[in-house]
């Protein structure tokens, strides 16, 4: 039995953004919710999920095996009628060049919890669609690419309705629901909501009876309260296997993630090699640029033939092998200083490495 | 799914899609069978609602097979069924209750609903109760599971979006051209289309929209996808020596095929789904629920936990979306036809609508 990934993401053009540390930095969060941004004393990697504060009792039904009757089915719905309007107010629809997925707001500034095979890359721009139908743009950030978790952010400036993220964890027979844009952003009918009960708990995913589809990806599981506790994913034949990724494999790897970080080696992204766009010779200095590609990573940061480039992320580099290997641990999109010698002058340029041109 | 031509997300879909390994799908063994959402015990909790399936639901049955349910509408054997379903098929005979019925009598069928109403030799049916209010999203609903002899089960499920009409197939933007699978290469333009008007021939090769140049087929899918009908677009055409410049307008897709609901290759969410309802769009109105039902289990009646009929279940769709048409349109069409039968006979057999002919994908 294979499964399908449940995005309608069929291909996607690798874009160069901005990193993010810059978008962090521009933007000032009026949010309280700190952790949505790297911490402003120490790194990112001690940043956690912006987990609700206050404790819940756990549904009242949870603890029953089944409803024992009207009056249970009646709660049941009762508490998901109540709890599905914030979710409704923070599910986006995310267009990734011709496909499309899901995604949930967790911040007032606009930080989105989705899937990796949806954002499929580091620093992709893309429109995001709020509820409502108003397009808004946004940037993926890091993700985890053995898990299915990714991160992005919105950089339309403004205040975002969002949702709560739950701290405990998920039991097997609890109940849950499921928003999505299935099959994609459809006006007239809004996300599509499902519910049911958690099947069975893994590491790194949660299977349940919400019957998921494509363009599901990326959208928000919560529990009956309305809190966030997966990021649907996968689907197999059998229409019970309804797979979410739950958040302890988000909060595993959230400060990477907000350093934009690609994490592991796929399944579900792969990551593009960077590149630089220029060919160069040793020289005592350093390395002497001899040539660029046209519309290069090196051509469009400003670089000149007869640059000689002395340092990369403040190492320094002498031979083109050491070059070679520092760009070798890096991602398309991401940003690197460059120390360069031109006229003898000292300077310093920022480039944003590319992807290598496709041949036609 | 309006963002891109159904064919052209079709021909995409050949590219490798992601797999997961299969170790990521952990085996559903957790939960008993039984708790889950169609589980024998769960179902327990809606036996009250479940009981009135017995007088508000008719098992359809061709041959001894069941085909369908319908709807009791009137207490002198009226039923109200899914027509796309039910008409054609041989040897009709219904269950209501445990008293089966020979010889069912179409009165009428009215296509824009894909209603069929039906006149057993009965009188004095229990009536179900009708709520012509309808149910608000995460309601819960229940329909018609498998039925025996003597009685019917219940299916749960619940109102999972807005209600609202459906005309998707037919009502997104399409130019009238055909391309070559694996190059912008024009092989076919539907006569009178856009694309026919402004001049485009077949043998054309696209290569620029707007400003965006076009080098393969997949070039095109973020405009597709952006496409609206009546937007205009401008196109750089390759023809022989020549390169020419064309306007077009995107038109409706139904208004270029009007005749025929086109047959069209089963998308990738389809492919994920089961078997579903071949009639499963162009509904006035609809209420969409997250039941998982056959494709045989529609026709009858969706009811509340009042145990009451707020609808009539009129398509499976997908692995995720049930339809059923709100009641008091229901009931409208019920004494519509009932009033002017002549009004709504049957069309004459249609014959099957073309196959698209393989290798060609058309917006």
């Amino acid at each position: 039995m294979r499964p399908y990934s449940i995005s309608s993401r069929q291909f996607l053009p690798a874009l160069v953004a901005a990193s993010l540390c810059a978008l962090a930095q521009a933007e000032q969060p009026e949010s309280d919710q700190a952790a949505a941004q790297p911490a402003e004393s120490g790194s990112a990697k001690n940043a956690a999920l912006p987990y609700a504060h206050k404790e819940l009792p756990a549904a009242l039904i949870n603890t029953k095996s089944v409803p024992a009757g009207l009056e249970d089915l009646k709660q049941v719905q009762q508490q998901l009628q109540q709890s599905v309007q914030q979710g409704l107010k923070a599910v986006v629809g995310l267009q990734m060049g011709a496909g499309f997925g899901s995604g949930v707001i967790v911040s007032q500034d606009g930080l989105i919890m989705t899937a990796a095979h949806v954002t499929g890359g580091v620093g992709t721009e893309f429109d995001c669609v709020l509820p409502g139908g108003k397009k808004v743009r946004a940037v993926s950030l890091g993700l985890d690419s053995e898990n299915d978790a990714a991160l992005a952010k919105i950089i339309t400036p403004g205040k975002y309705d969002f949702v709560e993220i739950e701290k405990q964890a998920v039991q097997v027979g609890d109940w849950v629901f499921s928003l999505g844009h299935s099959g994609g952003y459809d006006k007239q009918r809004g996300p599509g909501l499902r519910l049911g009960r958690v099947l069975s708990v893994k590491d790194h995913a949660i299977c349940s009876d919400c019957r998921l589809i494509g363009g599901d990806s990326g959208g928000p599981q919560f529990n009956m309260q309305g809190r966030l506790i997966g990021i649907h994913s996968r689907v197999g034949m059998v229409l019970e296997d309804n797979v979410s990724v739950p958040m302890s494999s988000f909060e595993r790897v959230w400060g990477q993630m907000l350093e934009s970080q690609f994490i592991g080696k796929g399944p579900f992204a792969q990551q593009q090699p960077a590149f630089f766009g220029a060919l160069s010779s040793e020289c005592e200095q350093g390395l002497k640029i001899e040539k660029m590609a046209k519309d290069g990573a090196a051509q469009k940061a400003g670089l000149q033939v007869g640059d000689i480039i002395t340092s990369l992320g403040g190492k320094p580099v002498k031979s083109k092998d050491e070059f070679s290997k520092l760009i070798a641990g890096m991602s398309a999109g991401a940003k690197v200083q460059l120390g360069i010698l031109r006229a003898d002058k000292a300077l310093q340029v920022e480039v944003k490495l590319g992807t290598k041109p496709q041949a036609n | 799914m309006k963002m891109l031509s159904n064919l052209l997300l079709a021909a995409l879909c050949c590219a490798p899609s992601l797999m997961a390994q299969q170790h990521d799908i952990p085996k559903p063994s957790g939960l008993d069978f039984a708790l889950r959402m169609n589980g024998e015990k769960m179902l327990e909790a809606f036996d009250t609602v479940r009981a009135n399936l017995q007088n508000a639901s008719a098992v359809v049955y061709s041959q001894r097979m069941v085909v369908a349910y319908g709807v009791v509408v009137d207490s002198e054997g009226y039923v109200v069924t899914k027509a796309s379903e039910v008409l054609n098929k041989p040897e009709l005979s219904m269950r209501i209750d445990r008293q089966k019925y020979e010889k069912p009598q179409l009165v009428g069928v009215d296509d824009n609903w894909d209603i069929a109403l039906y006149k057993l030799e009965a009188s004095g049916l229990q009536l179900p109760k009708f709520k012509q209010q309808e149910p608000t999203l995460g309601s819960w609903v229940v329909s018609n599971g498998a039925s025996t002899r003597l009685e019917r089960k219940a299916k749960a499920g619940i109102i999972s979006a807005q209600p609202r009409a459906l005309d998707s197939g037919a009502s997104r933007p399409a130019l009238g051209i055909s391309f070559d699978r694996n190059s912008p290469t024009i092989i076919e333009v539907v006569a009178n289309s856009p694309a026919a008007k402004a001049g485009v021939q077949k043998g054309d090769v696209l290569l620029q929209v707007d400003d965006t140049p076009i080098n393969k087929l997949q070039d095109l899918s973020p405009i597709l996808s952006k496409a609206e009908v009546g937007q205009k677009i401008k196109v750089q055409l390759q023809r022989k020596q020549q390169k020419l410049e064309l306007e077009l307008s995107f038109a409706r897709f139904s208004e270029l095929f009007p005749d025929q609901q086109k047959a069209q290759p089963p998308s990738r969410n389809d492919q994920m789904s089961g078997k579903f309802n071949q009639r499963r769009d162009r509904f006035p109105r609809v209420l969409q629920h997250d039941t998982v039902l056959h494709a045989e289990d529609v026709g009858g009646p969706l009811l509340d936990l009042d145990g009451e009929v707020v609808g009539m279940n009129i398509a499976r769709a997908n692995r995720s979306e049930s339809f059923a048409l709100p009641i008091k349109q229901v009931l409208e069409v019920f004494q519509a036809i009932k009033a002017q039968p002549d009004k709504f006979r049957p069309k004459a057999e249609t014959p099957q609508a073309a196959q698209p002919e393989p290798g060609k994908h058309e917006l």
